[in-house]
């Protein structure tokens, strides 16, 4: 973009006043003096800009999510998420916090739940580094992750570590998070592993998977409201549903249902169901379509 | 940060000369010190943005300043190549420099009779509490053992918390190894 200082600036009269001549207005030195001013503030308009939206070496650069292109990466390093020693459970992971993130953990059950990824169409990936914080000789572990995750390279959910030390794993996506791929790096003290068999679509998590078998009604009505029930196994004490991603108020739960009052949703909208259990386990996710028709019918089961 | 030009382009008085007065020169002066003053602000500015902006034409150094919130594109690590030989003494000392590069291609010549040993040591580690990760890419020449090893307290996924591991190999050995706290803990995985 050209700077504009000179359309203002070539306008000031330069050979003013005229040698031999008297001058017969003191506004030829006005007018000179308001261009030269005008001059000035246009100067500072664009060094503004300059100063508040040009990359400079010596501050930190949010670019706002632009793409940068073109350029050769020298000496870099990267931001890192450390959580600390964190609980049995589900543990978020933000993407803007940094690509390597790293946990201190125990035996038990983690599923981690990788937030707020960058842009569509972009890879994004991180690395996890589980660090136990046991000494003993055999800690176990079930790790899973929520999502839609396609595990690459020896999927394991059972992993069993030696004393202080750690297991690692990439996690990326291409489109925001929507699928996941998840790949172990591997641990510098595996001891045993079991290979984790269930699963399909859904993440794999530790603990008995819970799965779904129907939902019922299966078409829900777009007008919402209306009593909605998951039927299927392993839904334990403190199990809880996320639709599109949000968590939503369950009424009640046994091992083999859980109910839940719908919320509106626009005629032929597509929305994910998920199941999860405490100790970390996800179900299948399940999609299904509301009704257009609205208040609820005698739909067939859910569509995947 | 906003400019600070028109901190002295306001104080030119646009109003002078008044007509119909006898006017002092001193106006005239204290104008073109306004004038002088608002244009020593700009050139300042202006090097500030020439010096520390960064160069579509230029190598840029962010001195470890973050960038965030980016979207990269089409880019590439930096490579530094290099030949190694141990023939005469049957070991062979690297020192891989990261701020060099993130990707080093290592090709040693080894003891062609013999086994022979090949060490590497990376210096310049990004600063501890960030996450720093590199390449070394290794091909061994010769048919007899060679053994690699990553200097320093280093870990290799599989190979029983060491970082020296002996090859009968003569094709590439691929490490990524990454540091998170400058390298005092170094971890890493082979794949060859």
């Amino acid at each position: 973009m050209a700077s504009s200082v000179t359309n203002i600036s070539s306008t000031i009269d330069i050979n003013f006043p005229k040698q031999g001549e008297s001058i017969s207005s003191v506004y030829e030195f006005q007018a000179n003096f308001k261009k030269i001013n005008e001059s000035f503030k246009t100067l500072a308009k664009e060094a503004t800009d300059h100063l508040k939206n040009t990359i400079q070496v010596s501050n930190n650069n949010d670019f706002g999510g632009n793409i940068i292109k073109g350029f050769a990466l020298q000496n870099p390093s990267y931001r890192i998420n450390d959580l600390g020693s964190v609980s049995n459970g589900v543990i978020n992971l933000n993407y803007r916090e940094g690509i390597y993130h790293k946990c201190t953990v125990e035996s038990g059950y983690y599923t981690f739940n990788v937030q707020n990824w960058n842009s569509n169409n972009a890879y994004n990936k991180i690395r996890l580094e589980l660090y136990n914080q046991s000494t003993a000789t055999s800690s176990t572990f079930f790790i899973g992750f929520s999502g839609d995750v396609t595990y690459l390279g020896t999927p394991t959910s059972e992993i069993v570590l030696t004393g202080n030390t750690s297991i690692f794993y990439d996690v990326w996506t291409i489109n925001k998070g929507l699928n996941l791929y998840v790949k172990p790096i591997g641990s510098l003290s595996v001891t045993s592993s079991s290979y984790y068999t269930s699963g399909g679509g859904g993440g794999g998590g530790g603990g008995p998977l819970p799965t779904i078998s129907s939902v019922v009604p299966g078409l829900f009505g777009s007008s919402g409201y209306e009593g909605i029930t998951i039927i299927g196994t392993n839904f334990v004490a403190g199990t809880y549903v996320r639709i599109n991603n949000i968590t939503i108020t369950t009424s009640t739960a046994s091992p083999t249902n859980i109910t839940f009052i719908s919320s509106p949703n626009a005629p032929g909208t597509v929305v994910s169901l998920q199941v999860f259990t405490p100790n970390g386990s996800t179900s299948t996710v399940v999609y299904y379509i509301d009704n257009s028709g609205g208040g609820g019918g005698d739909g067939g089961g859910p569509s995947e | 940060m906003a400019s600070t030009i028109t901190f002295y382009s306001n104080q030119i008085n646009i109003n002078y000369p008044v007509v119909g007065e006898d006017n002092d020169t001193q106006g005239f002066r204290d104008n073109f010190s306004a004038i002088q003053s608002a244009f020593l602000v700009a050139s300042s500015e202006l090097s500030t943005i020439q010096d520390d902006g960064v160069k579509l034409t230029e190598t840029n150094d962010f001195n470890n300043n973050t960038i965030k919130n980016v979207v990269l594109q089409n880019f590439s690590e930096v490579v530094k190549s290099r030949t190694v030989s141990n023939l005469s003494t049957s070991y062979a000392y690297v020192s891989l420099d990261y701020t060099e590069a993130t990707y080093h291609k290592v090709n040693v010549l080894t003891n062609p009779s013999g086994t022979g040993t090949v060490a590497f040591s990376i210096i310049n580690w990004p600063a501890n509490g960030r996450y720093g990760r590199l390449y070394i890419d290794v091909k061994p020449d010769s048919t007899s053992t060679t053994t690699v090893s990553i200097l320093g307290n280093s870990k290799i996924v599989g190979y029983t918390n060491t970082g020296s591991v002996a090859y009968q190999y003569t094709g590439t050995i691929f490490y990524e190894l990454w540091s998170t706290d400058n390298g005092t803990n170094i971890f890493g995985t082979i794949t060859r």
